[in-house]
């Protein structure tokens, strides 16, 4: 009698955890942060000397407003270099599903002259700042890198851990986008 | 005249020394308050370090966020509560002794009064 309750149960979990891999696997990198940003997290623009390109000088993540998303890197950081491409290609499609979205990468746990050659070899399509400080991280409760964030009007709703493409970042913002505090 | 300035030159390097002694002591407590402050907090993407013992990325992002908070005049008591606010109690290399933690603090003494019952019951016998 025993043994047959047993064998059931663990019919009901191998059955519950098979499943699960597939129901819950497109959604475990997503983690729901709900933290404003209150306080001033300051970064500096990520540009070389001889870059022309006309980004801003520096960044205050408090001053943000609107759907934002923020990707953090390191040069040393392969799965960072992989999901470039992705990024890349999610501003085409950003300008016409979503131009309200504005996208930045931030370098972190790094220095910025790795950061810059990194950053020569893998053309960005996106404005880039780097953490001078090194107390951005901390703020944002990073573990590792990549890691990216999805923020609304200085809330800061979910992040995503890990290897990003295209597809998690349009789902990244839906769910901001319909999120209720 | 030539008394004056000898008398000059040795105020400078009296208050000179005074500052320099100053910004030693100064010194000296910011880094003792910040090794105190860092070894009350674990290295969380480390195995059983603390942030003080710890040389990842992360852990070196920790120890400059607390010199910074040190610096804005932030208490011990603050410091700590900042990070448990981000990073939950868990963090903490001393648990606060609340909820499950509870556990953590009279289950052993638990086991060894039932340990010392047991012992004792089998040396009777």
């Amino acid at each position: 009698m025993m043994s047959v309750v047993l064998k059931k149960v663990n019919l009901f979990l191998f059955v519950y955890l098979f499943l699960s891999t597939f129901v819950f696997s497109g959604d475990l990198n997503f983690i729901k942060i709900n933290k404003r940003v209150n306080e001033s997290l300051s970064l500096k623009s990520l540009v070389d000397k001889m870059d022309s390109s006309n980004e801003d000088n520096s960044l205050n993540i408090k001053d943000l407003n609107g759907f934002i998303i923020l990707n953090f890197w390191a040069s040393w950081c392969g799965p960072c270099e992989d999901e470039i491409k992705d990024i890349n290609e999610f501003i085409d499609l950003r300008n016409t599903l979503h131009p309200d979205v504005k996208i930045y990468g931030i370098n972190i746990f790094d220095n910025k002259k790795d950061a810059l050659s990194f950053k020569r070899k893998n053309p960005m399509d996106y404005p880039n700042f780097y953490d001078s400080t090194n107390t951005i991280p901390v703020f944002f409760g990073i573990s590792g890198v990549p890691e990216t964030y999805f923020l609304k009007d200085n809330l800061i709703i979910y992040k995503y851990v890990g290897k990003i493409n295209s597809d998690d970042l349009l789902k990244g913002i839906n769910k901001a986008k319909s999120f209720n505090n | 005249m030539i008394y004056l300035k000898v008398l000059t030159k040795r105020n400078h390097l009296i208050i000179s020394l005074i500052f320099l002694l100053f910004s030693i002591q100064a010194t000296a407590n910011d880094s003792s308050d910040l090794y105190e402050i860092s070894n009350e907090l674990m290295c969380p993407v480390c195995q059983g370090q603390t942030v003080a013992e710890s040389n990842s990325k992360l852990a070196i992002s920790m120890r400059d966020v607390i010199k910074q908070k040190i610096t804005e005049g932030k208490s011990k008591k603050e410091i700590l509560n900042y990070f448990t606010e981000i990073y939950g109690d868990n963090i903490l290399a001393t648990p606060p002794v609340k909820g499950l933690n509870i556990l953590l603090y009279f289950v052993p003494i638990l086991f060894l009064i039932i340990s010392i019952f047991y012992w004792l019951k089998k040396v009777k016998r």
